[in-house]
């Protein structure tokens, strides 16, 4: 019988990201940073260049650490990439709201 | 004790709680040395349904700082993966796990085994090595400890690894000392807050953590494998001879409960969550405020902390505890010099004799030294150093140490003599002990030493 692991069950099940929100913390899809709504998919989501797109299984998290300065913690993979945009920390914070 | 559920954060997520560490020339092999790190506090053994079983999501590491900076130069790491192979079952096991391929046999755990250097090149030393079952009973895990030697694993150049289930060799008498410092041998001394109509009577420790399990990971490596420039050294006198050890889990930053699922999705960097070096150093010297903080910090920044080792709190409570009992500790101020040298940065040649030494260096990093160039005691003692035993405990820690007694000892000033000669010990202090010895522990003479692990069908019996 074929064994399953969490990992490969996961991988087998997994898509894109899906939206949660836990205290400031934000999973975001490449859509919002896009500036599109974080509502269902558009034609223009699924023609998503490869190099934009989330591999199978993968996620990215986003954490507005300060909307002021425009500090973002992004996670992705086993990296954590911190950039500065008051846009995109404004456009985050008004998506989740 | 000697770090099971040692601080608030950690004592929520018990598959990273590192429970106690080892370090020691293995006895009947005495070219290598064995490490072994201890996690899963307090395993009740008829822990089913689901028994217990490492984190496929948490990165275990074992660290050798071999030049005394506080930061790994030879770091082991184990990864766990968990396998259901008959998916369709609620039971771990539908039958009897007589080998470690039984078709029987639902859940399982495989591990890989990576050595990191310096220069942080990884080397895979194994993968896919199996975990034995947990001991659930005589019908589901019959002739267990042939089962269990079953997954000690040989891996290249002369290393060996084994990971699972083990009986806790950790003895302490955690219900008498965390009730306001009892200590059961001394009890009668106590003052008892001057509770009304309350006396306590002197009586023989309780071990707390009797029948119940841990999971360990065990490696003996060739002592080259660790030593400074892959050289086994042969001058114990000499600092380069000792290398310190220490113990970490770590977590990936990011967690997101995926609803879709029910379970953890985990995202970015592994960052540190559990540590662990001298025992007891987390649980007892660092204040309630910081312990999240220090499991989170590397050794190299432990100075941060050393103000609790160089005035342990401890030690100030001893002789308002047992009133009259520790006056000279009580008048002692200076900085507890003995305590920083024992678990800071080792203790120096001369100090207690020429040839031992566990010294590593200035910087000041809780680690557990051990001096490669002392071999193993024929005649050992549990009370290490204090019972003159130079392969024991503060050098290294063997399964056999009463590291307990040891560290409460030194607390009350046994070692302060070491290295302030114009002190006088309370004579009290012999009787310091919580009164457990560890006679009649399940010890193994060889790899991985540490006793199968008790079963659930029998434990309680």
């Amino acid at each position: 019988m074929q064994e399953v692991s969490r990992r490969v069950f996961f991988k087998r099940a997994g898509g894109a990201a899906a939206v949660v929100a836990v205290g400031t913390s934000i999973a975001v899809s490449p859509a919002i940073l896009a500036g599109a709504s974080a509502g269902a998919a558009t034609p223009k989501e699924a023609a998503i260049s490869p190099q934009d797109d989330l591999r199978v299984g993968e996620h990215l998290v986003a954490r507005v650490k300060n909307a002021r300065t425009g500090e973002i913690n992004l996670f992705i993979g086993q990296k954590e990439v911190t950039i500065h945009d008051r846009k995109i920390a404004a456009r985050l914070i008004r998506a989740a709201r | 004790m000697s770090s099971h559920r040692e601080a608030p954060e950690i004592s929520k997520d018990p598959v990273a709680d590192s429970t106690d560490l080892y370090a020691f020339i293995s006895p009947d092999k005495s070219n290598t040395v064995t490490l072994i790190a201890n996690y899963i506090p307090l395993e009740t053994p008829a822990g089913g349904p689901n028994f217990y079983e490492f984190g496929d999501d948490v990165l275990y590491e074992i660290h050798i700082d071999n030049d005394g900076d506080g930061y790994p130069d030879v770091t082991y790491q184990f990864n766990f993966e968990t396998v259901n192979t008959i998916p369709t079952t609620f039971l771990y096991n539908v039958g009897p796990i007589e080998s470690l391929n039984s078709a029987n046999w639902n859940r399982r755990q495989f591990y890989s085994v990576t050595r990191v250097t310096q220069n942080g090149f990884p080397q895979v030393l194994a993968q896919n090595v199996p975990c034995p079952p947990c001991n659930i009973g005589p019908l589901s895990t019959p002739n267990y400890a042939s089962l269990a030697s079953a997954a000690v694993h040989s891996m290249s150049n002369g290393r060996t690894v084994f990971a699972g289930q083990r009986a806790d060799a950790f003895f302490v008498d955690l219900g008498a000392i965390f009730d306001l410092g009892d200590l059961r041998p001394i009890a009668n001394l106590h003052n008892t807050f001057m509770i009304p109509g309350l006396s306590l009577s002197a009586a023989p420790g309780v071990n707390s953590l009797a029948s119940s399990n841990v999971h360990s990971i065990a490696i003996q490596v060739p002592i080259t494998d660790i030593a400074a420039g892959g050289v086994a050294p042969t001058n114990s006198a000499l600092a380069g001879s000792s290398v310190g050890v220490w113990t970490t889990a770590s977590r990936q930053k990011a967690r997101v409960w995926d609803s879709n699922h029910g379970w953890d999705d985990f995202t970015g960097p592994y960052v540190q969550v559990s540590r662990l070096g001298n025992p007891l150093v987390n649980e007892v010297l660092v204040p309630l405020s910081q312990k999240d903080l220090w499991n989170a910090s590397p050794p190299w920044q432990d100075k941060f902390f050393a103000n609790g080792v160089a005035h342990p709190e401890l030690a100030g409570l001893l002789n308002v505890l047992y009133p009259g009992f520790f006056k000279n500790l009580a008048a002692y101020s200076k900085p507890r010099a003995d305590l920083e040298a024992i678990l800071l940065t080792g203790i120096p040649a001369g100090v207690i004799a020429p040839t031992y030494s566990t010294f590593t260096g200035a910087t000041q990093a809780d680690m557990l030294r051990l001096n490669l160039a002392i071999p193993p005691a024929s005649t050992p003692s549990a009370m290490g150093i204090l019972g003159g035993d130079f392969a024991g405990y503060p050098n290294g820690r063997r399964v056999i140490d009463d590291v307990v007694t040891i560290e409460l000892q030194a607390i009350a000033g046994i070692t302060i003599p070491y290295v302030d000669g114009t002190y006088v010990k309370d004579a009290a202090i012999a009787d310091v002990s919580d009164g457990d010895t560890g006679a009649g522990l399940s010890l193994l003479p060889s790899f991985p030493y540490l006793g199968t692990p008790y079963s659930g069908y029998n434990t309680p019996s």
